[in-house]
């Protein structure tokens, strides 16, 4: 990893249409400005980890072919679940959408 | 490019279809970077529930959700080159998935991811797993609040 030393108000420009600016130093936090292009997607690392870490707890394994949800929550917990969700839903279609 | 999900879009033009759909994932899924593709299962039992799983024996699979009409005031953005790269137009073609987690201890509470949501081009079934440019409004791990409804 290259690291370079900078001061409040100065850059570093990556590539041509880059350009990062130390904006503010405060205790142990720094603001820091980026200029890129709208299509260069710029995100703070704790987020792509999370996203990481949600999906991982998310992920179901080894599922057998004829997996369904009843069999992985507690089977009437699924059935209310989905009883409710369904309902909710409904809710909030009255009124947007004729029932065809 | 800003999606506002009525409750009436969704899961309709998937009943409609084959419960069975596969979906291309150039990019694979955060912490899941190999996955290439996976099949949109659903049986309509479950709906709105469905299976995102790999199609092979011991694979991956994800319970997900298409949030139109489940969780309020919920709206996508989605950053210029994903729309590019996805193709999409609008939200006719566009399905929302988020990812759903189960509890561990069975309780029923479970949690969906409402920053990272996967967007599949209705047409070519194509997704990526996207941070969308909105995440600050939202939760990875939005409780699904279905208590004090009538059932």
């Amino acid at each position: 990893m290259l690291i370079l030393s900078r001061k409040v108000d100065q850059g570093i420009r990556i590539g041509d249409e880059i350009e990062i600016s130390i904006t503010k130093i405060e205790g142990d936090s720094v603001k820091i400005g980026i200029s890129a292009p709208r299509s260069i997607s710029i995100l703070r690392r704790e987020i792509l980890e999370e996203m990481q870490d949600s999906n991982i707890a998310a992920v179901v394994s080894s599922v057998p072919s004829k997996a369904t949800l009843k069999s992985t929550l507690a089977a009437g917990s699924a059935k209310k679940l989905i009883a409710q969700i369904r309902a909710k839903k409904a809710a909030s279609n009255k009124g947007e959408l004729p029932s065809s | 490019m800003k999606l506002e999900l009525g409750g009436g879009t969704g899961s309709q033009n998937l009943n409609q279809s084959v419960s069975r759909n596969k979906v291309s994932l150039p990019d694979g899924l955060f912490g899941f970077a190999e996955i290439r593709s996976m099949e949109l299962v659903f049986d309509h039992e479950e709906l709105p529930f469905m299976w995102l799983r790999e199609d092979k024996q011991d694979g991956l699979a994800f319970v997900v959700i298409e949030p139109g009409g489940v969780i309020p005031n919920y709206s996508v953005e989605i950053a210029d080159a994903d729309v590019q790269l996805l193709g999409i137009t609008g939200p006719e073609d566009t399905m929302i998935l988020n990812i759903v987690t189960l509890p561990p201890d069975q309780s029923g509470k479970i949690s969906l991811n409402l920053v990272g949501p996967i967007i599949v081009n209705r047409k070519d079934l194509v997704g990526k797993q996207c941070i969308i440019n909105n995440h600050e409004e939202f939760s990875a791990r939005h409780i699904l609040d279905v208590s004090g409804e009538t059932l």
